[in-house]
């Protein structure tokens, strides 16, 4: 039902190192990191570099559940990916079910690719786990700065993604309390086959668009009211500014992906 | 008894580390015919109360029994306790979702599998309840109707049950004095007719005019449980917020001017004034 999933609002609240760092040099580091497990070429690197993620979840603060949150929906396209690979990579047959082999080799290019997803998606999970959405947008648009001289409405871009931030849980808020009046008159959610679920919630859906519209116009009335026009010339409340601090946990950050690149140059097995 | 409530806790977020208490350890009864206000500040748990009486949200623990129904009992008992329970939210008029007005008020009898001719009968009964001409109103949208329009539609939604039970959530604010005024009439109006009534509201005015009992909620408690009169007594100063014609009384008799009995509507103020002067003149 709408509202009991904790899947939106990822944030963690906590005080911790990552929490404190930087947006913007997570966000480097992160997209830093992704890109070096492309040049890893090695399954046992892969593995090893698995030891991360105990660390990041100590630097955090996070419980590891979480991380198995971030994981769970995607697990049919990991599992998907692994049986593929197990399945279709030609080599030394490991067992045989039916028309198809399964083949040593399989095994292992099935686990390297898995993991590689794994740590894909749990690595850049720790960004949205340990940074507020707004100050990740605040970091999205700083970044994306350069792109403003071809034409990229960055700033814009960034107040469109940082109000449907702020929309989201008024929304689940509007659509927990739409749901109840039209349970009071006799609506039925849960039972039936999918169709007439689905067919269920339009009571839901019609009321929630017609409020978003009507929010949205009287949002762009307010800003107007309040002097907006447009992101020539406004300044922030909240500067994101550098401390010592942040460039350390870059140089770390550089230097566990160097050493990642660096055990798989020198790892022979 | 129609309604009764036994030890009622209810939390929200049940379980989570982010769990809060919004109710806790109520108890009470509502008779047959009874007008109830339901008062207290904001966030005290009046809402709650109401959406549990509507067996919208299940409590915790404690049990809810419409006409000795359990609501949260087996499937048969709970639909035909729901059937005599209305409820009408804050801002009803966002519940508007179909084309007409007509086919918007008759989604509660659809979904109870009335069928057509006795729906379009129920249909029109309720819009005349609440003031409006079925015949101009019924094929509208309810999206091009005015904000009180809006709401009248909504209620009619309601009401279109002739339930026995009528729970409203502050169904005045964001009104007019005129739709104000005539929406309290129609509620009297049912009332006088035998639905029971209960009503959350910050309007003490409204609470002394109207209501034959008022429950206090505090902190998810109730805190009091009494008749206007005895609650917004000025001289038992039981409770902080006062009604217009109570405050003027006391404000009187701190003037030296001492009325005898303890008016809380202003008809009752102006009774009391004559009588008192009277008596004076003697």
């Amino acid at each position: 039902m709408i509202g009991s999933s904790p899947a939106l609002g990822q944030y963690y609240p906590a005080e911790s190192h990552l929490h404190r760092l930087d947006a913007r040099f997570k966000l480097v580091v992160v997209v830093g990191f992704i890109f070096a497990l492309f040049f890893i070429e090695r399954p046992a690197t892969m593995v090893l570099t698995l030891l991360i993620l105990p660390l990041l979840l100590v630097l955090s603060r996070l419980p590891a559940r979480w991380l198995w949150r971030s994981l769970r929906p995607l697990l049919f396209i990991l599992l998907f990916t692994f049986v593929i690979h197990l399945l279709f990579t030609p080599g030394e047959t490991l067992f045989v079910f039916g028309p198809i082999t399964a083949t040593e080799a399989g095994l292992t290019r099935g686990l390297f690719f898995a993991l590689r997803l794994v740590l894909i998606i749990t690595v850049s999970s720790f960004i949205t786990l340990t940074t507020t959405p707004m100050a990740l947008t605040n970091a999205i648009e700083m970044l994306l700065k350069p792109f403003k001289r071809l034409g990229l409405p960055v700033h814009e871009l960034a107040l469109t993604m940082s109000i449907a931030l702020t929309f989201i849980p008024m929304l689940l808020g509007e659509a927990r309390e739409i749901i109840k009046a039209q349970k009071a008159r006799g609506a039925d959610f849960e039972s039936g086959h999918i169709l007439r679920r689905a067919r269920g919630f339009v009571p839901v859906l019609i009321p929630l668009f017609v409020g978003s519209f009507r929010r949205a116009d009287e949002l762009a009335l307010a800003m107007e009211a309040r002097g907006y026009a447009g992101g020539e010339g406004r300044t922030r409340l909240h500067e994101l500014v550098l401390v010592r601090n942040d460039y350390l946990w870059l140089a770390a950050g550089a230097a566990l992906i160097a050493l990642m690149l660096a055990a798989d140059a020198l790892i022979l097995w | 008894m129609l309604v009764e409530l036994t030890d009622i806790d209810y939390e929200y977020l049940g379980g989570s580390p982010g769990a809060a208490r919004a109710l806790s350890g109520v108890s009470l009864g509502i008779e047959s015919g009874e007008f109830v206000a339901l008062i207290g500040k904001t966030g005290s748990g009046k809402s709650t109360l109401t959406q549990i009486m509507a067996g919208i949200l299940e409590p915790s623990t404690g049990s809810v029994r419409i006409e000795g129904r359990d609501l949260w009992g087996d499937k048969r008992q709970k639909l035909q306790g729901r059937a005599s329970v209305g409820l009408v939210m804050q801002q009803p008029e966002r519940q508007l979702f179909e084309t007409t007005v007509a086919d918007d008020v008759a989604f509660w009898p659809k979904n109870a599998g009335v069928d057509g001719d006795a729906i379009e009968q129920l249909v029109d009964r309720a819009l005349e309840r609440v003031g409006l001409t079925p015949d101009t109103y019924r094929h509208r949208s309810p999206f091009s109707l005015s904000g009180g329009e809006m709401r009248k539609v909504a209620i009619a939604g309601v009401l279109v049950m002739e339930p026995r039970l009528l729970l409203l959530d502050e169904p005045t604010v964001g009104l007019d004095p005129h739709g104000r005024r005539e929406l309290l009439e129609y509620i009297t109006g049912l009332n006088r007719d035998g639905t029971t009534i209960v009503m959350v509201t910050h309007d003490i005015d409204m609470v002394a005019e109207l209501a034959d009992r008022v429950l206090v909620v505090e902190e998810g408690r109730l805190a009091a449980d009494s008749t206007p009169g005895a609650l917004f007594s000025h001289r038992s100063g039981q409770f902080e917020e006062l009604p217009g014609a109570s405050m003027i009384a006391r404000e009187l008799a701190r003037g030296g001017f001492a009325i005898e009995d303890e008016p809380i509507t202003l008809d009752e103020l102006a009774d009391s004034i004559i009588r008192t002067s009277e008596k004076a003149s003697v």
